[in-house]
């Protein structure tokens, strides 16, 4: 879940992941498409395998990516379970800081 | 062609943003990707026009740090172009090999849209 979470933090690899949602594409297209470096694409790709939220298939001489969409059906019910509580907690953490800054 | 692989600015031009060289054998290099990778080595070889050995790797690497592999490129004459072989060995796992030969064919790709 932690993977999960910090696989889909950074902006980049969501792209990478909408990219790859329905339609397989080799790395090199990916990595073009976005105008990101090979090394940058590379890592974003691994973190993405790693979290299970993409699969990598061999074809001939090239890699292939899509997304799994399954690796993302445990993350719904956890978002629903904590995000109510923890936004509202936020909510209040974000007050309180307005109030003690205004009362400088 | 065989300046973009030993000038700094023609380096960074074809592969990245910026790059410190020492252009002879023995001499560390160090090439800025993308402001968050940055890769790193030695020339071992340096035969102008045709033929160039450099360790390679990537600072903050594990599996393939900086030094750790070797690069060797040869430049022959084809034609009106120039045929460029690059060989990239002492990988220890099989996905890092991969990986790099995927990145190669993209920046060699980029290369030749220099010369284009």
């Amino acid at each position: 879940m932690v993977d999960t979470l910090l696989a889909l933090s950074s902006p980049a690899r969501r792209e990478i992941l909408r990219m790859v949602w329905s339609d397989e594409k080799p790395a090199g297209e990916i990595a073009r498409a976005f105008d990101m470096s090979w090394p940058a694409t590379s890592q974003n790709l691994k973190v993405l395998r790693d979290a299970g939220l993409v699969k990598e298939r061999r074809s001939g001489t090239s890699r292939l990516y899509r997304a799994d969409r399954t690796a993302l059906r445990p993350l719904e019910s956890y978002l629903r379970k904590t995000w109510s509580q923890k936004f509202d907690r936020l909510r209040l953490l974000a007050e309180a800081e307005e109030r003690r800054k205004s009362k400088r | 062609m065989f300046e973009y692989l030993t000038d700094p600015s023609k380096f960074a031009q074809w592969m990245g943003v910026g790059a410190e060289i020492d252009p002879r054998p023995g001499g560390a290099y160090r090439i800025n990707v993308d402001d968050e990778h940055f890769a790193a080595g030695r020339y071992i070889e340096i035969d102008a026009p045709s033929r160039i050995v450099m360790t390679w790797g990537w600072e903050g690497s594990g599996e393939v740090g900086p030094g750790s592999t070797t690069v060797e490129i040869t430049l022959e004459p084809d034609g009106q172009g120039t045929l460029l072989r690059l060989r990239h060995t002492g990988f220890t796992g099989e996905q890092q090999r991969i990986d790099h030969r995927d990145g190669w064919v993209r920046y060699t790709g980029q290369l030749k849209e220099l010369f284009a």
